[in-house]
């Protein structure tokens, strides 16, 4: 395990903001944090860096209390935090430079640091402008690069998606991919589903402060029941044809909506369901069965959707 | 190296931000010389005019007469005033409202009786013009002196019998005193330029301020927090860098002023650099402290507006005043008198002694500061 949390908690004044967190987060993955607005998200990572003190609980990386005299493992994390953390009066060029410096490398090695991080984010062409004349997928861009130039075992990003354009999103996502085939360890927090869907294979639920369900996406969403959204199309919809699928007892919350039928049923009853269109000769257009996700499995755990 | 290179980052950051330093330094400048130049008769001490006086001599008996034969025949009296003797008081009223004279100086009738029994009932009385300025007090302080001269021949009379020895010239007992002991005089551009250069090195607690707002309270702090650079690295790295972006301004205006200006600043340069950066250091760290103290930039901000204010106030920034000890509480008052004392009175003890206090100060400032951020941390 590189990251042990153990029933962390993090209370301010009377409000508990973290209740009782658990992950352990294993070399070579990457965990998405999901969860709304106020879930707690923020506060674990920053809970997990040491930046904020632990009410209670035990928070270990690569087997170690994160202290702040604990040099060699700070060497081997990055964080990539949901606001710009660098200077805009500075290039990019002068910016990753200085936290290349900061991590100690040195002489030729910074340079070459350097350009690898801009080149990963795409910004060695723009590294001479300042900082502050960026777009803001470009800041976002610079923010990772940043936190990447000492090449980190463990990359930590708070919400690093907020306020881009979908282009710049997608460079992000792709970057987090190429990260982690590299070996990194990612750490990334959203409340988008989709960027969790994309490119993390252990997601971590939160709401209110407490992880309610965690697993890979698949493991998730076989946490949902298997009753199923189905649409059906058919060509010759007929009063006669209507009432004989509302006669199926398999069927539930059946609607029509013109030649479109809507029910629930459950996926075992698939073929059941293809034998009665035959034997009772109703043309299928088309058959759409609504696949789960994890809006969805937020929805059903928690009653609410995820930018609610 | 992590401290070098905090400074270098901290003053190129600054520096980068090229228009806004030099749109500060320029507002500075100009303000040298709007207030240089507005206030150079209160520096400039010009020849006096002759002062005309009237004397009205109402005495009955010798006394007046010799009060005001031997007070005109004092050659450094007449040098700045002339006498006209006039024979009614109504006469001399006239001359004053006419503005032919400055002053009436009237002996009572009864002045030798008086003089006889030693009686102090009625005196010698001065009538001055209204609004007559610098003149009326010349000519108060020049019968008063003259007054106080022969009271001390009467004593010395009474005490030795005769005045032997006793010489009552304004020579022996006036002497012409420089202002300084090096004979120099600031000159309203001077005093003005000093003054800005240090109201200008007081927003250098805005640097402070900001500096750690920036790397204690925000993101970037967190970010720097999980890098292995070390705390005091970081507080250390940054009060130098800043303090010197503050320490490089000053420079500018220094010598600015000494080209176009022409101001004095002195021969010693290393005392002199010493001055300036010990100041950029000490508002640094009462801006940090500020920030670090209220947990917030903006309350800082305008703690420190407030102050620089106060402090500039104090130390007669904006008009030459005395404040009697209450300057002392204006960090500007240490460097600027440590500058006037080199530039004009070569007492060089004080100069050190201010210098020394900047950085008492400077070591409690941090003191507070690391304190402070110890508890927030708990």
């Amino acid at each position: 395990m590189v990251i042990e949390i153990q029933d962390l908690v993090k209370k301010y004044g009377k409000k508990t903001v973290v209740d009782g967190v658990s992950l352990n987060i294993k070399e070579g993955e990457v965990l998405g944090l999901l969860g709304p607005n106020g879930a707690g998200k923020s506060t674990t990572i920053s809970a997990i860096l040491g930046l904020v003190k632990i009410s209670a609980g035990d928070v270990k990386i690569f087997g170690q209390t994160l202290k702040p005299g604990a040099v060699d493992i700070k060497k081997r994390i990055g964080y990539v935090p949901q606001d710009f953390a660098f200077f805009p009066e500075l290039s990019a060029y002068d910016n990753v430079t200085y936290w290349a410096k900061l991590y100690q490398i040195k002489g030729k090695d910074v340079k070459e640091a350097v350009k690898e991080a801009l080149d990963f984010v795409g910004l060695w062409d723009r590294r001479k402008d300042k900082a502050k004349t960026y777009s803001g997928g470009m800041k976002r861009r610079l923010n990772i690069a940043c936190a990447i130039v000492h090449k980190p075992d463990i990359l930590i990003m708070d919400e690093p998606t907020v306020g881009v354009d979908p282009q710049s999103r997608n460079n992000i996502l792709d970057a987090v991919r190429i990260l982690n085939q590299k070996g990194t360890t990612v750490i990334y927090t959203s409340h988008y589903m989709e960027e969790i869907q994309a490119i993390c294979n252990q997601v971590a639920i939160m709401d209110n402060g407490r992880i309610i369900a965690q697993g890979t996406i698949d493991e998730l969403i076989h946490l949902m029941s298997e009753e199923r959204k189905v649409r059906l199309d058919i060509s010759n919809m007929t009063e006669e044809a209507y009432k004989k699928i509302q006669s199926w007892k398999f069927l539930s919350d059946i609607s029509k909506e013109e030649n479109e039928i809507h029910f629930k049923m459950n996926e075992q009853d698939m073929s059941k369901l293809m034998e009665e269109l035959v034997k009772n000769k109703i043309e299928v257009i088309a058959l759409d069965v609504e696949k789960p996700n994890l809006e969805t499995v937020f929805l059903q755990l928690t009653g609410k959707k995820l930018r609610d | 190296m992590n401290i070098l290179n905090q400074i270098y980052y901290t003053v190129k950051r600054i520096f980068m931000e090229y228009k806004a330093v030099a749109i500060k330094l320029l507002s500075f400048i100009l303000l040298i010389l709007i207030l240089g130049s507005a206030f150079t008769d209160a520096f400039e001490v010009s020849s006096l005019d002759e002062i005309t006086v009237v004397c009205y001599n109402g005495d009955q008996g010798d006394s007046g007469k010799d009060f005001l034969d031997s007070m005109m025949k004092i050659d450094s009296i007449k040098e700045l005033i002339t006498f006209k003797e006039v024979s009614t008081f109504e006469e001399a009223e006239e001359l004053v409202n006419n503005e032919e004279a400055e002053a009436v100086i009237c002996i009572p009738d009864n002045f030798s009786e008086q003089v006889q029994t030693q009686d102090t009932a009625n005196t010698i009385e001065v009538y001055q013009r209204k609004y007559s300025g610098i003149s009326s007090t010349v000519i108060e302080n020049v019968v008063e002196s003259y007054v106080n001269g022969l009271n001390c021949a009467g004593v010395v009379y009474q005490l030795q019998g005769n005045l032997d020895g006793f010489d009552f010239t304004a020579e022996s007992g006036l002497e012409e005193q420089p202002l300084t002991s090096s004979g120099k005089v600031p000159t309203s551009m001077g005093y003005y330029a000093l003054a800005m250069l240090l109201m200008m090195m007081l927003y250098g607690a805005e640097y402070g301020c900001n500096g750690t707002a920036e790397e204690s309270l925000g993101t970037l702090g967190d970010r720097v927090k999980l890098s292995p650079m070390k705390t005091y690295q970081q507080y250390i790295g940054k009060i130098i860098g800043l303090a010197l972006v503050t320490f490089i301004q000053a420079l500018v205006i220094i010598i600015f002023t000494k080209i176009v200006y022409d101001v004095d600043w002195g021969n010693n340069v290393p005392l002199l650099l010493a001055i300036i950066f010990s100041f950029s250091v000490v508002t640094t760290t009462l801006g940090a402290m500020l920030c670090i103290l209220t947990g917030n930039e903006s309350k800082a901000q305008s703690i420190i507006t407030v102050l620089i204010i106060v402090f500039t106030f104090l130390a007669g920034g904006f008009v030459y005043a005395d404040f009697s000890n209450v300057e002392h509480i204006s960090l500007s008052y240490y460097a600027k008198s440590a500058i006037l004392n080199m530039v004009y009175a070569g007492d060089l003890n004080v100069v050190y002694r201010n210098i020394g206090i900047m950085w008492g100060v400077t070591v409690v400032f941090i003191i507070i500061s690391v304190f402070i951020a110890e508890r927030k941390k708990a």
